[in-house]
């Protein structure tokens, strides 16, 4: 944190002097905010040769290794310093108002002494934000993910960050150039570069998800689940929300040719009918073995009038009961007249059909 | 096996992401495209990262569990009536019925945007590691086909949700280049619309969401329009139908015209196809029995034949 406050100390202090001359006008206004131009760029001459960054022969690079030193106070001095030079009081005074008031939610020792990589987060704004408001951003959803990280902080950030990319390049870049500008938004690119290897890693989890649900270890479907559970993705919970995260929920209708039972001591197939739904599990941990299942399933069991493997069970005289999958072991229990506790294994014989 | 990200060191600012149409692709493949665009950078390809979106694997999970064939076959027919060709038609429809699929899932659609989305950040997050500031590198896209659905689908989504940190004005990722070469997007758009009711999650299809087609694009709480976008190109050729055009007649319905758009459309007459029974012939060859069509150098969709014939023009927007 020292570092990066020393780093940007030049613009403190000129922020502090322009701000204290806020009520002033005419040159008075304007001086001030010339010798802050000067002196930011001074300061940054001075600090390129000693910022612990990789300076190429014709461009500032950027060092991701700044993604665990910065620190909160190192965005928010970024952003006031921006500010100023921005000359947003006078000029984007809108602007200006939205970033101090971030700023100062912000500006509290718990929170700027925590590192930006602890505090980046993917957003988590779902909906439209091509209208969004400060005050929209910041009711967004997203927990406390870091000591000291009270619960609107992490919106705050998100809303200052976004002021930042959106108004500072465009109005420094004409005052400063290039290359002083990327060098003043550093924090900016570590947090971003933070929150999009966050982004990443939800990205691949979501796909992660989908390939539980339907890659090669999935159950398969046969023709009627096919079109019942086409028809389900009209329904939350077998439809991706609207951030693209699949939904867990999925229709079983199948016909099990043959569950097994014991009846007087000798085995006996069943042919079983199953209504339900299959729920799947995406606790990393799980899915890799009997004990964790990567799916559960649950739902009504319809049997025949007789014991037979390879029946109809919609032949009449049929038996109900429940379904239970544990993953691809299924236990079933019928009723009526010749109650039946039976087993079987999640599999399809022929494929699109049973 | 799960899902892979290419993953490069940029040696300069400036990346091309290949973002293929129906196909088995897996990495390794289009090994031809890629020599005819290092071809095309020419000096720069030194200087050029080119990732590739290997999409099919997730595609490949979703054709194993659910098989909507038939739900293909009427989405087909719907394009058949809409082309009112008896000597193309079908051919046609055949041959871009493909396309289509991703409109019946919901889930596949949903898929294949995050696997593209995870490319684009990974690609934007390599640059940055190589030093290059996201507000300063030159990215482009050549999508092809079916690829270009999943790039209008994909951009659109990240223009809109800041969780993928790739907003342009709040994350600074713009395009400078995305180019569509034989864009099925408003063929699409217009066979979905017609589909009507059987099209699932369609609040979130954005190839039909809005009244028309759009640059994705970000507005800044100050109010200020930032697209997502600086040059979005359509190049498709006369004789290509996935591109909109039906045996040299353009078919407003299935041309992709976006407004701010660079347009090209090529006369084909070096293929030398002079009837329509040769192009539905050509078109048929290419189709196989439930697998990926194969699309030769004779075929007026090949996606070689429109970045040979586009080089100069693709070196001048990519490479300067």
């Amino acid at each position: 944190m020292d570092r990066d406050m020393s780093r940007a100390s030049g613009g403190i202090r000129a922020v502090q002097v322009a701000h204290g001359r806020g009520g002033a006008s005419g040159w008075s206004r304007r001086l001030p905010s010339l010798l802050l131009r000067a002196t930011f760029a001074g300061c940054l001459a001075a600090g390129l040769a000693l910022a612990p960054i990789a300076v190429g022969a014709q461009q500032a690079r950027f060092d991701t290794s700044l993604v665990r030193t910065f620190t909160v106070a190192a965005l928010v001095t970024a952003a006031r310093t921006g500010d100023s030079l921005a000359g947003f009081r006078a000029s984007n005074p809108a602007t200006h108002q939205r970033l101090q008031g971030v700023i100062s939610r912000l500006d509290r020792p718990e929170v700027m002494r925590l590192p930006l990589a602890l505090v980046a987060r993917p957003e988590r704004v779902t909906g439209s934000t091509r209208q969004a408001r400060v005050a929209f951003v910041a009711r967004a959803e997203r927990p406390a993910n870091a000591p000291g990280l009270a619960e609107y902080d992490g919106p705050a950030l998100d809303t200052l960050a976004m002021l930042m990319a959106q108004e500072l390049p465009r109005a420094l870049e004409p005052l400063v150039g290039e290359d002083s500008t990327d060098r003043l938004l550093e924090p900016l690119e570590a947090f971003n570069f933070a929150r999009r290897g966050a982004s990443i890693a939800m990205s691949l989890e979501k796909l992660r998800r989908y390939e539980r649900k339907y890659g090669p270890g999935s159950p398969r479907l046969n023709g009627v689940e096919v079109l019942l559970n086409y028809g389900a993705q009209w329904l939350p919970g077998f439809r991706p929300n609207v951030e693209g995260w699949p939904g867990a929920l999925e229709v079983v209708a199948s016909y099990v040719p043959m569950y097994l039972t014991v009846v007087d001591g000798n085995g006996r197939a069943i042919a079983v009918a199953e209504l339900g739904l299959r729920r799947y599990l995406w606790n990393k941990d799980f899915g890799n073995s009997l004990l964790k299942p990567a799916y559960l399933s649950l739902g009504l069991a319809v049997a025949g009038e007789r014991d037979a493997a390879l029946a109809s069970p919609l032949s009449g005289g049929q038996r109900f009961g429940a379904f239970f999958g544990w993953g691809e072991a299924k236990i079933a229990w019928i009723g009526g007249s010749e109650k039946r506790l039976m087993f079987t294994r999640q599999m399809q014989l022929v494929p699109w059909v049973f | 096996m799960s899902f892979e990200l290419q993953s490069h060191q940029w040696p300069a600012r400036r990346a091309v992401l290949l973002v293929h149409g129906i196909g088995n692709a897996k990495p390794g493949d289009y090994t031809a495209l890629v020599a005819d665009v290092n071809t095309m950078l020419g000096a720069e390809a030194a200087n050029t990262v080119i990732y590739q979106l290997w999409y099919d694997q997730v595609n490949d999970w979703f054709a194993a569990k659910t098989d909507l064939a038939h739900l293909i076959t009427v989405a087909v027919k719907a394009l058949a009536t809409r082309i009112d060709d008896s000597e193309i038609g079908e051919a046609i429809a055949e041959s871009a019925g493909d396309v289509l699929w991703p409109v019946l899932s919901a889930n596949a659609r949903a898929a294949a945007r995050e696997a593209f989305l995870a490319q684009v950040k990974q690609m934007v997050q390599d640059g940055v590691a190589s030093g290059v500031a996201a507000r300063r590198q030159k990215l482009s896209i050549i999508c092809h086909s079916l690829g270009c659905f999943h790039t209008y689908e994909a951009l659109h989504h990240a223009a809109l949700f800041a969780s993928h940190t790739l907003q342009p004005a709040t994350h600074e990722v713009v395009f400078d280049n995305v180019i569509f070469m034989a864009s099925p997007v408003q063929l699409i758009r217009t066979v979905a619309g017609e589909m009507g009711n059987l099209v699932p999650n369609k609040r979130w299809l954005y190839t039909v969401k809005d009244d028309k087609l759009s640059i994705p694009s970000e507005t800044t709480l100050s109010g200020t329009v930032v697209p997502s976008v600086r040059r979005w190109v359509s190049i498709t050729g006369d004789l290509d139908p996935v591109g909109g055009h039906f045996f040299k007649k353009k078919a407003p319905w299935a041309y992709m015209d976006v407004a701010g758009q660079e347009s090209r459309v090529d006369d084909q007459a070096a293929l030398n196809i002079t009837s329509k029974a040769q192009l539905a012939q050509v078109l048929k060859a290419s189709l196989r029995d439930r697998q990926p069509p194969v699309i030769a150098a004779s075929n007026p969709h090949s996606w070689e034949n429109y970045v040979r014939g586009h080089a100069a023009e693709l070196n001048q927007w990519i490479a300067t």
